[in-house]
């Protein structure tokens, strides 16, 4: 029997007589999760849940000023924690997927560490030097495992460094700069987490992790574009433009090449935003925010013409 | 076209399980396939052409502000009109992805330039959110378009959140979670019955599940955020009651699909869960977030899950951080139901090994 999907049960039992008892059936069994996927998704729940839920008591509980307890108590005990819970990762015979979620809550403790580290010693809980910390000493554990959360993790230390960074020790960086940065960072990761698992044939990461960083990427270019159009800031307005034009380009490519439809929408789109902000800053008056409605109707609605075209294409 | 083909053999394996009674309209079938291989439609291109649809409106509605348009009351009245009767006409006569963004603006716009003019000739606010109530349940028994029903819907529920807030009835949010809850479960767990009710009701399932979600997700936040409307604390279990109910009663369902029969087991399992869901009894906006990620796991809906994990993340964070305890007792409570869930999984991954064995 072919794959059935919840589209063609509804579409069927909209011609015809099939009962509800049958449709309810058919459901339970195609369609519904059944025992052992109930099984996978639940140990990965509770997993999660359980240590998101111990990690934030333990980083609370620091958090919490213990006048009393000696410092070396205080960062002795969340150091034999990381290291409890790094042996168990080495040397105990759980799955892979536990494993890697261990790692995560473990590379959450080295924040708290750095964070008690700051309390103590009075750096402030949020110099960007804290989490340049965390981030250089979990870069190791994030290469090793290999686990998308924890790259998610380790890419936000990365963007918060970066703007924290500018916010707190340089001055003379434009906003628009800051952006271009972020931009082209999270384009590296990005182009990182694609061509991997085409040179190495690693596991392949999943999509929405990509397409995080993608929407990330994408998102801080526009902003950092429609800034420059407001601001009249001149060179790093145009490296910003010619970086953006260059990497929308080959976005559009991988996304017609890959099929995805993510890349086909999010870059348009982010395209539309940019020129109607264009064409505010030529003129702001009652004709233009007219015209500009028309426009993002009109080019959105193309838009979308050409991915269902596309997609037509890409099912035959 | 192979799809068609695997269509057709689709249908014929129904037709040879259902035997003789099963009648079907093959040709609407296949003919509705090839349509639908037209229309096609993914989440990009639906959130793509809502996004559109907003920004448009923005633009729009700025145009509207400039020119001083708003200055005419009657004017507006009859554009907002015009705009809501051709959005729903345009989609009831060409049901075509194409037109959504298109459809979507001038439905919006038309709702702010509706009740615009309305507010400019003193009407009672309350009546002005009754009547564009009205206007979006008639719009979806006119037209069953997926994302002209998904907004009929979220205008719904923000009609009725409105209604509650700007007449300081605060304590009846309680009711609206109530409400939506229960409804949203009963559409998840009678999925068969409804869409072999009517030909409307099964297109219009899709749009109110989403709906559905994303108004109980609005009276969430509401609850959730603290001050973000006065409602008294001390009430605010009212809401887990039927929240609370309702999880246990969907453990009991997935309890019958894991198979667990031993009364230990059972034991274990409801009083480990009874004490998780007693700790979230002042806290409906993480509860809440548990039966859409339930109910979407059982019946495989994916955006759902999604939506449901994002939410308790952000419920579970904004929880603690509005928490008036000290930090200790924060630390204690957290570590205490991490321990639980640990101990929950502990109990699934022996229970898997259990049936290996077996």
């Amino acid at each position: 029997m072919t794959e059935i999907e919840r589209e063609d049960i509804q579409l069927i039992s909209r011609h015809s007589n099939l009962s509800k008892k049958s449709i309810d059936k058919i459901l339970k069994e195609e369609i519904y999760s059944n025992k052992e996927t109930w099984h996978k998704f639940l140990r990965l729940f509770f997993i999660c849940l359980g240590i998101g839920f111990t990690t934030s008591g333990i980083i609370f509980f620091f958090a919490y000023n213990w006048t009393d307890l000696h410092k070396f108590i205080k960062i002795g005990l969340i150091e034999s924690l990381i290291i409890i819970t790094v042996l168990i990762v080495l040397f105990s015979k759980i799955s892979l997927d536990i494993k890697n979620i261990l790692l995560t809550g473990a590379s959450i403790l080295v924040g708290v560490l750095f964070a008690v580290f700051g309390q103590i010693y009075q750096t402030g809980a949020n110099a960007y030097d804290f989490f340049l910390g965390w981030t250089i000493f979990i870069t190791i554990w994030v290469a090793i495992s290999n686990f998308a959360p924890l790259w998610l993790v380790f890419v936000t230390l990365i963007n918060t460094t970066l703007i924290l960074y500018s916010q707190q020790v340089v001055q003379d960086w434009s906003e628009v700069f800051v952006f271009t940065l972020l931009f082209i960072v999270n384009m590296l990761f990005l182009t990182v987490s694609i061509l991997k698992e085409k040179v190495s044939g690693e596991t392949k990461s999943p999509i929405w992790f990509s397409n995080l960083l993608a929407l990330a990427a994408v998102s801080y270019s526009a902003i950092g574009i429609v800034i420059g159009i407001f601001d009249k800031s001149e060179t790093p307005f145009f490296v910003l433009l010619t970086i953006t034009i260059i990497l929308y380009g080959i976005g559009i490519k991988y996304g017609l090449k890959a099929k995805s439809g993510f890349y086909l929408s999010i870059i348009p789109f982010s395209i539309i935003v940019i020129i109607s902000a264009f064409l505010i800053e030529l003129s702001d008056d009652a004709g233009m925010f007219f015209f500009i409605s028309l426009f993002v109707i009109g080019s959105v609605t193309l838009v979308i013409k050409n991915l269902i075209n596309l997609q037509k294409k890409w099912i035959n | 076209m192979d799809k068609l083909i695997s269509k057709k053999a689709l249908l014929d394996s129904i037709r040879l399980s259902e035997g003789a009674k099963f009648e079907c309209n093959e040709k609407a079938i296949l003919e509705e396939y090839k349509k639908q291989g037209e229309n096609k439609s993914s989440l990009a291109i639906k959130v793509l052409s809502i996004f559109g649809g907003f920004l448009a409106t923005l633009a729009f509605l700025g145009f509207l502000a400039i020119t001083g348009l708003y200055n005419s009351e009657l004017g507006l009245l009859i554009f907002g009109i015009g705009f809501i009767v051709s959005a729903i006409w345009l989609n009831k006569k060409y049901d075509k992805l194409i037109i959504d963004t298109f459809s979507i603006s001038i439905y919006v716009s038309g709702f702010t330039l509706f009740a615009f003019g309305l507010l400019e000739m003193n009407f009672d606010e309350n009546i002005i959110i009754l009547l564009i109530c009205i206007i979006a349940i008639s719009s979806l028994i006119i037209t069953q378009n997926f994302i002209l029903s998904f907004i009929s819907i979220l205008t719904i529920s923000a009609c009725l959140l409105t209604l509650i807030i700007s007449n300081d009835l605060h304590d009846l949010i309680h009711l609206y979670i109530t409400v939506s809850t229960l409804l949203l479960t009963y559409l998840f767990l009678n999925e068969a019955k409804i869409i072999s009710f009517s030909k409307k009701l099964s297109k219009l399932y899709n749009p109110i599940r989403i709906g559905l979600i994303i108004s109980l997700l609005f009276g969430l936040i509401i609850i959730g955020k603290r001050h973000l409307t006065p409602i008294s604390q001390n009430n605010i279990w009212l809401s887990s009651i039927v929240i609370i109910l309702v999880i246990i009663y969907l453990i009991y369902t997935i309890v019958k699909i894991n198979e667990i029969e031993a009364i230990k087991n059972k034991v274990l399992v409801y009083s480990l869960s009874s004490l998780i869901l007693l700790s979230t009894l002042f806290s409906p906006a993480i509860s809440g977030a548990i039966v859409i990620i339930l109910l979407s796991f059982l019946v495989n809906y994916k955006t759902g899950l999604a939506i449901g994990i994002i939410s308790i993340t952000y419920f579970i964070s904004q929880y603690y951080y509005d928490l008036t305890f000290t930090l200790l007792t924060k630390s204690i409570i957290l570590f205490t139901s991490g321990i639980m869930f640990l101990l929950l999984y502990l109990f699934t991954t022996k229970k898997a090994k259990h049936n290996e064995k077996i």
